[in-house]
């Protein structure tokens, strides 16, 4: 059967293995994540949030659910997935949220771009009842067996897991590196990582990405596969070449 | 006699065990975590693996198409978006 595709929060999404019903609600789960994170809808709850000028703001469960997310991937990357990036005040550090309540410094703004999709990719496909994979935007989350193309060629099987690609090539200031506030100089067009979670994907992917040389060992020491492309040259670290020959030699 | 210290230590040593294994689990089963133990979400994560290298093979076991080739068609594209 072919996947189902249709488009929400400004990317492609691609669904395998959802019955009708399924299908229906993962397209309102995606509509309200809209409503909730875009940074390009007056009325969504990121822009409410980011235009409100007190200390403490009230937050809605899924807002605060994600962002709380969001301040553990900041702790898990050093800051190279940053929350606040882009913000005129403050960083992921100065953040205090308890329960609903979110206290930052006047000024501060959100960004949680860094997390959302690879979030929402999770979250959808637990709306999926048996083996089936959900991609948003081109971050894979799967249940059983899903055969996924790679940057570049070639193709893997991703099981009970998630793979996502970070990079430049689609957008050429797609990664603004927080640490300088420029576009990075990432010497890798393309980063793609294995998860046990889209999130943990899209997130290392990321990181792996901005952190260029050092990219391959810090997926190493995290036991996250990658695959850097440089260009027409591609890169494999450690994890990902055991995890492949493991399963050839199987 | 067991002295009235003792429970205290074993709460103690449990805790210390329980530490040391959340530092131990990872970067993705953290994440995982957190997602987890935020209350209003589901408690079962995307995935059970516990191993992220575990959920990637070759895409070895294709098929032979109507040309006689050897066919292993993706399903889905990872891209950045």
């Amino acid at each position: 059967m072919s996947p189902e595709r249709f488009t929400a929060m400004g990317v492609e999404i691609v669904v395998g293995g959802a019955r009708a019903n399924e299908l229906e609600d993962m397209r309102g789960l995606f509509g309200l994540w809209d409503r909730t994170f875009s940074p390009f809808l007056s009325e969504s709850e990121l822009a409410h949030v980011n235009t409100t000028p007190t200390r403490l703001v009230a937050l809605s469960p899924l807002f605060s659910r994600v962002l709380d997310v969001a301040l553990e991937a900041a702790r898990l990357t050093d800051g190279l997935v940053d929350p606040t990036f882009g913000s005129p005040a403050g960083d992921w550090t100065t953040l205090r949220l308890t329960g609903p309540l979110l206290g930052r410094r006047p000024g501060t703004t959100l960004d949680l771009n860094g997390v959302v999709k690879g979030l929402a990719a999770d979250a959808a496909l637990e709306l999926v009842s048996g083996p089936g994979f959900v991609s948003a935007g081109g971050d894979v989350a799967s249940r059983g067996v899903a055969v996924v193309g790679l940057p570049g060629g070639g193709s893997l099987r991703l099981e009970d897991g998630g793979l996502a690609t970070s990079g430049t090539t689609r957008w050429k200031d797609h990664l603004i590196d927080p640490r300088t506030g420029r576009t990075s100089t990432s010497r890798w067009t393309e980063v793609t990582v294995a998860a046990a979670s889209c999130l943990a994907a899209d997130v290392a992917a990321k990181a792996a990405f901005l952190l260029s040389d050092e990219g391959p060992a810090w997926l190493d020491a995290r036991g996250l596969p990658g695959r850097f492309r440089d260009g027409e040259r591609i890169v494999t670290n450690r994890v990902w070449r055991d995890a492949m020959e493991t399963r050839l030699a199987a | 006699m067991e002295s009235r210290l003792e429970p205290a230590r074993r709460r103690a040593s449990t805790a210390k065990r329980a530490l040391t294994g959340a530092a131990a689990i990872g970067f993705a089963a953290a994440l995982l975590l957190a997602r987890a133990s935020h209350p209003g979400h589901a408690a079962s994560p995307a995935s059970s693996s516990s191993s992220s290298s575990s959920v990637i093979a070759p895409a070895d076991d294709g098929y032979y198409g109507d040309d006689g080739g050897f066919t292993q068609t993706p399903q889905v594209q990872t891209h950045v978006s």
